[in-house]
């Protein structure tokens, strides 16, 4: 409750979204990636005590994207500089 | 619209992936490159390909250098048979002949390698355990500072399903 889609405003969604601090609706893409992402870091660490969490992080957010949005390139511009 | 740096880096890996289905040439994409590709949280300046040397691949290649608005591809040094094209992508491209450090050849890598779609094109993508193997063989300042995150991006390759 609370984050359902649609335009009704029940008293039950909005008892909802005062009680779980979210505005309501459907949550956003970037909300459910960083859900996802959360979830998938919590499992590893565990096992991969090794890895510094800031990495992991990192390494599952990449591994989470599609594979053309993982790619980074740096440019160099003619006056010297770089830029991505 | 504001065009963000993943939209330049997907634009270029569309573009590169037509100029190599154009020309017909078969490559491997291999290097940093591969490694973002890998999901690798990394940055790179340029695109490495690996190909056969066959007097078909080298006129392939000429081909591929004109699909992405560069010059024929020159020889980075004379102490190296790597060779670079300057075109119209966000970054030059550096040709790799038939084999790289670690004793991979082109076969061995084209075996392990993955299919990755980028766009309405796919490339050929080596394996992350080939990149690291050759980095570690290269054993560059650069390969060298690159190694841990591969690595840590290898194992939790592994663990995720």
């Amino acid at each position: 409750m609370g984050l359902k889609g649609g335009r009704s405003r029940t008293a039950a969604k909005r008892a909802a979204s005062r009680r779980n601090g979210a505005l309501g609706g459907r949550p956003s893409h970037a909300a459910l990636f960083e859900r996802s992402l959360r979830d998938a870091c919590a499992r590893l660490a565990p096992e991969l005590p090794r890895i510094d969490p800031g990495d992991l992080r990192l390494i599952v957010r990449c591994l989470l994207l599609p594979p053309v949005r993982r790619a980074v390139f740096v440019r160099r511009r003619r006056d010297g500089r770089y830029v991505f | 619209m504001v065009v963000t740096s993943s939209d330049l880096s997907e634009k270029t890996l569309v573009a590169l992936a037509r100029a190599l289905r154009v020309a017909k040439l078969e490559a491997v994409v291999i290097g940093n490159s591969a490694s973002m590709l890998n999901g690798a949280p990394v940055t790179t300046q340029d695109i490495d390909l690996l190909i056969r040397d066959t007097r078909v691949n080298r006129r392939k290649l000429a081909r591929f250098a004109d699909e992405i608005g560069g010059g024929p591809p020159v020889r980075v040094s004379e102490l190296s048979n790597v060779e670079w094209i300057e075109g119209d992508l966000a970054v030059p491209v550096e040709i790799h002949f038939d084999r790289i450090s670690g004793g991979l050849t082109f076969s061995s890598i084209r075996s392990r390698a993955q299919t990755v779609v980028v766009g309405s094109e796919t490339l050929r993508v080596a394996a992350l355990a080939d990149l690291i193997r050759s980095k570690q063989a290269a054993n560059r300042p650069k390969d060298r500072a690159v190694l841990p995150i591969l690595r840590d991006t290898l194992a939790v390759k592994k663990k995720l399903p």
